[in-house]
């Protein structure tokens, strides 16, 4: 069953060839998820604050109302994901554990260039093919980072930066009303103004406004910051139905599982 | 969907190739143990394969860490092996429900890469999705008992594959609580 | 891939039977007649393939001596329901390799001691389902719902023949490819035999 076997890990290129023919016999290939999306970043006086809408959309259809798009990276560290949401998910997923091993390599807090340069270095290894479109932002030794990261693999590194397909919206609120050394306050307050501009805008973002502050000391996640687009109202009582016809039924109940104590001699230490 | 203290998984069990229908008993839900399933949508041969595997990975699973595995952890081990396949995917979609140790339920569908998307009220996935997911919103109750959960996720896979011509021939639903599993199969249009 | 083959079979009573068309074409041109295309695989166990013609040959040889090997090596026979569980992690492994996918759709039909008569329809993806009756190749657009309408638990020889013989009918009536000789088999408790069914 050497096709059971685990694999050691990295991407499998099986299928591939089976794909393209299903594809010329015209099977459909079903859509993958995108996050739509508008991801920002900001940095202000202490720290910086990152920020997303939440909704996940499969071609028209809203796959997720309420998807988390700021992954968490290291305890410093998060990092917003624009584009194929596997890739987003993914990618992020194992640079963070990636870090977390140096982390525990090197005993030190992570630098947010060294999450950069892994996150380069991967997407650049597949040429853009691993579609994740990414605002890191974080705080350490050095102060306050925010970059992006564009599939390709390039990156910049800007006091205020958006992706995404709402980017453009959220952009004309930066430009228009950023300015250097701004307060806690002054910071979510023109994230929350670009994420709505994006969310209200732009076709494929939607939802909350989540946030997330970074500073030297503390993360805070403030998810839901802002809930104006929820579902305005619901039936009080329930629907009723006709009762649907069953044609068998039948219940399984859970195993409970045994568990067997064997009385032992203890085993023989000491020296003597 | 889930309820109070349970969760419903219902899908059904039409076989196709394209317009001619092979057969109308085809599993599409697989029980993984006392407290987790996994669905399947997509190309039946994938769907199959992708069961295979499960099962081998959770006996691996179970014989390494003695105990059966929680539905975040599946959903997460799903999640990485359709993302292996990311440049040549498996066509087929899948759906984890499942209680975990304290009895809450869990539900996450994916895209085919395995995009996670876990959400507290129902997932949906299927050639009928859409009409799926308008049902499900405005049928959905929270805090819903095992009857009431029956009843609503019967009815809407019902009335959703009613607009859908290549879904129908007959549903399966099951509810997985504290209690056990309760496998029902409902009487639908046969068209 | 041009599928011009007609092949069905069906669960009876304590037996199952299978009928595939005899006619080996390619494009206008008919290259052979009495062409068998129901596979034996082992004493209780048949396989019918429609397709390309390589690779039937070669997927038919490959679980035979597989099947064989595996008697020899265990003195066991494997049941119907192994085999094609077999079969399907064959058909499934090569449509993902450089080899390419097996042309082929199938019919698998056996009769086991202990569970009986049993029929799976087996396509060139993988895709593996039990059931009571099936076509694969040009047939099923005529004779599923010829099948859906005549066919009954616990037929005997008798009526199955009665079954097969207005299926053949349908397929000839319908079909633009002459399709005139049929390989029709039979498998029970006793072994397979090849029936005359015109």
């Amino acid at each position: 069953m050497e096709s059971m076997s685990e694999r050691s890990g990295g991407f499998s290129f099986d299928n591939v060839a089976r794909n393209h023919v299903l594809e010329e016999k015209g099977m459909k290939m079903p859509k993958a998820a995108k996050t739509g999306t508008t991801i920002v970043g900001v940095v202000y006086k202490d720290g910086v604050v990152l920020g997303a809408d939440t909704r996940a959309t499969s071609e028209t259809t809203v796959f997720e109302k309420y998807c988390e798009k700021i992954h968490y990276i290291a305890p410093n560290i998060y990092c917003c994901g624009a584009g194929t949401a596997a890739d987003t998910e993914h990618t992020t997923a194992m640079i963070a554990s990636k870090l977390e091993l140096h982390r525990l390599d090197t005993g030190r807090q992570s630098r947010v260039t060294t999450c950069l340069t892994m996150l380069k270095r991967h997407l650049f290894q597949y040429q853009g093919h691993v579609s994740a479109a990414l605002v890191l932002g974080g705080v350490d030794l050095h102060g306050p980072h925010l970059y992006t990261v564009y599939p390709h693999g390039s990156t910049d590194a800007l006091p205020f930066v958006t992706m995404g397909s709402g980017s453009l919206a959220a952009m004309a609120v930066f430009e228009s009303k950023y300015k250097d050394d701004m307060t806690l306050e002054e910071g979510k307050q023109i994230v929350y103004e670009a994420i709505s501009a994006g969310i209200y805008n732009d076709m494929g973002s939607g939802g909350n406004v989540n946030l997330c502050v970074i500073t030297k000391d503390k993360t805070e996640m403030l998810k839901g910051y802002a809930k104006e687009n929820m579902r305005p109202w619901r039936k009080s009582t329930p629907y009723t139905f006709p009762k649907t016809e069953v044609l068998t039924s039948k219940i399984d109940k859970p195993r409970t599982d045994i568990s067997v104590v064997v009385e032992s001699e203890k085993m023989e230490v000491s020296a003597s | 969907m889930s309820g109070d203290g349970c969760v419903a998984i219902a899908s059904d069990t039409r076989l196709g190739q394209q317009y001619q229908t092979i057969a109308m008993d085809v599993p599409r839900m697989f029980k993984m143990h006392d407290r987790l399933f996994l669905g399947l949508t997509g190309l039946y041969t994938d769907t199959q394969t992708l069961y295979n595997l499960f099962k081998f990975k959770l006996s691996m699973y179970k014989m390494r860490e003695g105990r059966e595995i929680s539905p975040e952890t599946f959903a997460n081990l799903v999640s990485s092996t359709l993302y292996e396949k990311r440049f040549g995917p498996y066509f087929t979609e899948p759906i984890v429900v499942g209680l975990d140790k304290d009895n809450k339920p869990y539900l996450c569908g994916m895209d085919l890469l395995g995009a996670l998307a876990c959400e507290p009220d129902f997932v949906t996935l299927g050639t009928s999705t859409e009409m799926l997911l308008g049902a499900c919103e405005t049928f959905y109750r929270e805090n819903m008992n095992e009857d009431q959960l029956f009843e609503v996720v019967s009815q809407t896979l019902m009335m959703a594959t009613d607009r859908d011509c290549l879904s129908g021939w007959g549903g399966v639903v099951h509810i997985i609580s504290k209690e056990g599993i309760t496998t029902k199969t409902i009487k639908t249009r046969q068209d | 891939m041009s599928m011009l083959d007609s092949i069905f079979g069906f669960v009876g009573k304590d037996f199952v039977i299978c009928a595939a068309d005899s006619t080996n074409a390619r494009s206008v041109v008919v290259m052979k007649d009495d062409l068998d295309k129901i596979k034996v695989l082992d004493d209780h166990k048949i396989l019918a393939m429609a397709g390309e013609v390589n690779s039937i040959a070669d997927l038919s040889e490959y679980v035979q001596k597989n099947v064989m090997l595996y008697s020899l090596r265990t003195s066991i026979s494997l049941s119907t329901a192994a085999v094609a569980n077999f079969m399907r992690g064959v058909i499934a492994k090569a449509i993902r390799s450089r080899g390419g996918a097996f042309q082929t759709n199938m019919i698998l039909a056996g009769y086991d001691e202990a569970d009986g008569p049993s029929v799976y329809f087996l396509d060139y993806l993988g895709t593996l389902h039990k059931l009571n009756y099936t076509a694969q190749g040009l047939a099923p657009l005529f004779v599923m719902s010829t099948m859906d309408r005549h066919w009954k638990e616990g037929m005997d020889v008798d009526e199955a023949i009665q079954l097969v013989k207005m299926c053949i009918s349908e397929v000839r009536k319908r079909v633009l490819v002459q399709q005139f000789k049929y390989t029709v088999k039979i498998v029970d408790k006793d072994g397979i035999r090849v029936l005359d069914v015109e």
